[in-house]
This record gives structure tokens, C-alpha cells and sequence, in this order.
């Protein structure tokens, strides 16, 4: 195994936190659902034991050996509950997630289909979260920079076709051409 | 482009997500113990002493519920967050990543420096993007030899005369154009 030098171990290192919209926001969405789901257990464990335990205070048969003994069912049920809630809301996030980046790579990937046929020009209209349409616009941005690079290269062959230019002037024009089409995709 | 397009491929693995979603719940189970042990270890004191000991035991930890409640949901929440913060950034960078890589390869094509094809790491997801992207920059790269090849096809008659070289040289710019043509 090749050992990395500190310098690519710093890259590597980034590597891991490299979009701050695309983690952190999807760690954010779950962070306002684990807080949330915290506050209303919370909420819900003060009122139902509290009043569980104000309850055997009044009753006065004091046959347990522990608080706990009053208390167990609703702290479990309030726990299975919290748990729950949170990791059905976090899963539906996270599914949320995977199928806006379906959408919105789809659209890419569409538009890099459509451009191995030679269509550079119709946009690729990402959708979803707004990390994919920029990802879309820097897509469409490199189709027209290719598509600007292919169109004035066709019209200088259609021209020195037709030109009928002396050969002393139409040869610096053939090299001109043929290496400006190296630089096409290079 | 407006229709979500289908792709062959999927864009996540199905172990991918699994692992994710599974690590979302250990996440979670994770806080419901520590959150269970805190209030275990609050409540499961024996009761100590007569009935009237019992009975203000039970009545003083009523009263001071709303601490321990508010300290061990604090410590739950700060538990259950840093771990998904770190399923997020490292979870989610095998799709941040190849995005990232990606506009890297796009901004050398926009610049015109010389680029290879794009390859991700390994567990790194949205493989078919790479595959249409290479697909969509071989076919450009063909169409460009296929081109050098017309006129260097066309150059070969140039041993023969002054004439024939010409025509095949304006006829190998003709087929070069209609070809371009193709581009829109």
C-alpha cells in the first residue's frame, strides 16, 4: 500500500466535507428533526411521569422498591415513541434526498446522452435541490463552450471549400483549420 | 429535457442506502440508550427510609423532574446530532465527491487543457454520470479524429497533382462540414 505524502493526506482529508450544502444541509434537516422530536419527548415525559409520580405520592400505598417501578411504561412507550418518529422522519429525509439527486443528475446525464448525439444547445433544466441545478448550469455551460468551439470550425470548412482561394493562400488556412480541430476536445 | 429521463444504472447502490438508513438507526437507538440509562440511572434509586421518607422522596422528584428531563433530552441531542453530523459529512461525500470531481474534469474541458476520462473512487455512487460523461467526450474525441483523418486522407493526393489534391482537399472539407453540422 502506497504511504500518502501530508499534503494528500490534507486533500483526502477535505475530500470528506467538500459540498457544505449539499452534508450539512441534509445534517441540518435531521438536526431540526432530533431537536424537535427531543422537545416534545420532553414535553410529554415531564407531564405523563410527573404526573405518575405525583399520583403514587397521593395514593399512598408505597409497595415499590424504586421510582423507576412507577414510571417504567411510560418512559418505554415515550422512548419507542421518540425513536421511532425520529428515524422514520430521518429515513424519509434521507429517501427525500437520494431521489432529488435522481432527479437532478438525471437531467444531467440526460443532457450528456443528448450531447453524444451531437444536441449541445437544449438545456438541461435540473431540477431539486439547488446544489444540482448549479451542477445543470456548469453542465450547460460546458456543452456551449464545446458547441462554440465545433460551430465557427464548421463554417471556416464550409468556406474554405467554396472560397476557391489560390493554393498559397488556402494552405496556411487547411493547417489553421486542422489544428484548431485538435484543440476540439483535447 | 423537461421528462425525469430513465438511466439504465442506478444512481445509488441499494447496499449504499441500506448501510446509510442502518446507520441512521444505530444513530438513533444509540440516544434512546443513553437517553434510557440517564433516566435509568435517576430513577432506580431504592426508596430509603419510613413512609413519610417515601412519600416526600416521591413528592421532591416530581418537583425536580424538569432538570433531569431537560439535562438528559440536552445530552441526547447533542449525542444523536454529532453522529448524524458525521454520517452526514462522511455518508454523504461518496455523492459530494464524484459531483465535485466532476465539475473539476468540466472546468479543464471549459479551459481546454488536455483531461482524462472520469473515474471515481471505489463506493463512490453516481457511476452513470461518469459513464455519460465519458460516453458524451469519446464521442467527441472520435468525431475529432474521424475529421483530422478526412483531411489527412485528402493530403495523401497531394502526391499526386496540384488538381486531384485540391478537390479532395475541398471534398474532405464538404464531409468535414456536413459532419460538424450534426453539432447544434
Amino acid at each position: 500500500m502506497s504511504r500518502l505524502t501530508p499534503a494528500e493526506k490534507k486533500i483526502r482529508r477535505k475530500i470528506r466535507y467538500i459540498n457544505p450544502r449539499f452534508q450539512g444541509g441534509a445534517a441540518l434537516v435531521i438536526f431540526a428533526i432530533v431537536v424537535a422530536g427531543g422537545a416534545l419527548f420532553g414535553g410529554l415525559v415531564y407531564r405523563d411521569v410527573g404526573e405518575a409520580l405525583r399520583e403514587a405520592a397521593m395514593r399512598g400505598h408505597f409497595n415499590m422498591e424504586s421510582p423507576y417501578e412507577i414510571v417504567r411504561d411510560e418512559l418505554l412507550w415515550h422512548l419507542a415513541g421518540l425513536s421511532a418518529t425520529v428515524t422514520f422522519l430521518a429515513v424519509i429525509v434521507f429517501l427525500l434526498l437520494v431521489k432529488s439527486v435522481r432527479i437532478g443528475v438525471g437531467h444531467s446525464i440526460a443532457a450528456f446522452r443528448a450531447s453524444e448525439g451531437g444536441d449541445l444547445s437544449t438545456p438541461t433544466e435540473s431540477r431539486g435541490l439547488k446544489e444540482f441545478r448549479r451542477f445543470g448550469e456548469l453542465v450547460d455551460l460546458t456543452r456551449a463552450i464545446a458547441l462554440s468551439r465545433v460551430a465557427p470550425l464548421r463554417e471556416e470548412a464550409a468556406s474554405l471549400a467554396a472560397c476557391g482561394l489560390p493554393a498559397e493562400a488556402f494552405r496556411p488556412r487547411w493547417e489553421e483549420l486542422k489544428r484548431k480541430i485538435q484543440e476540439v476536445a483535447p | 429535457m423537461t421528462a425525469t429521463p430513465s438511466y439504465p444504472a442506478p444512481l445509488f447502490e441499494r447496499g449504499y442506502r441500506l448501510r446509510f438508513i442502518l446507520r441512521l438507526c444505530l444513530a438513533f437507538a444509540a440516544g434512546a440508550g443513553v437517553l434510557y440509562a440517564s433516566f435509568y440511572f435517576v430513577l432506580s434509586r431504592p426508596f430509603v427510609g419510613d413512609y413519610a421518607g417515601v412519600f416526600h422522596a416521591l413528592r421532591n422528584l416530581s418537583v425536580f423532574l424538569r432538570p433531569v428531563i431537560a439535562l438528559s433530552v440536552l445530552v441526547y441531542v447533542l449525542l444523536v446530532c454529532v453522529g448524524i453530523g458525521a454520517l452526514c459529512v462522511y455518508g454523504l461525500h461518496k455523492v459530494a465527491g464524484p459531483l465535485y470531481r466532476m465539475e473539476c474534469v468540466m472546468g479543464e474541458i471549459r479551459e481546454g487543457t488536455p483531461s482524462r476520462t472520469v473515474s471515481f473512487r471505489g463506493g463512490d455512487q453516481l457511476e452513470p454520470l461518469a459513464r455519460a460523461f465519458n460516453g458524451w467526450i469519446g464521442k467527441l474525441r472520435q468525431d475529432r479524429q474521424r475529421w483530422l483523418s478526412m483531411m489527412k486522407n485528402a493530403e495523401r493526393h497531394c502526391l499526386l497533382d496540384e488538381a486531384t489534391c485540391r478537390a479532395k482537399m475541398e471534398e474532405a472539407l464538404l464531409k468535414v462540414a456536413e459532419d460538424m453540422a450534426r453539432y447544434r
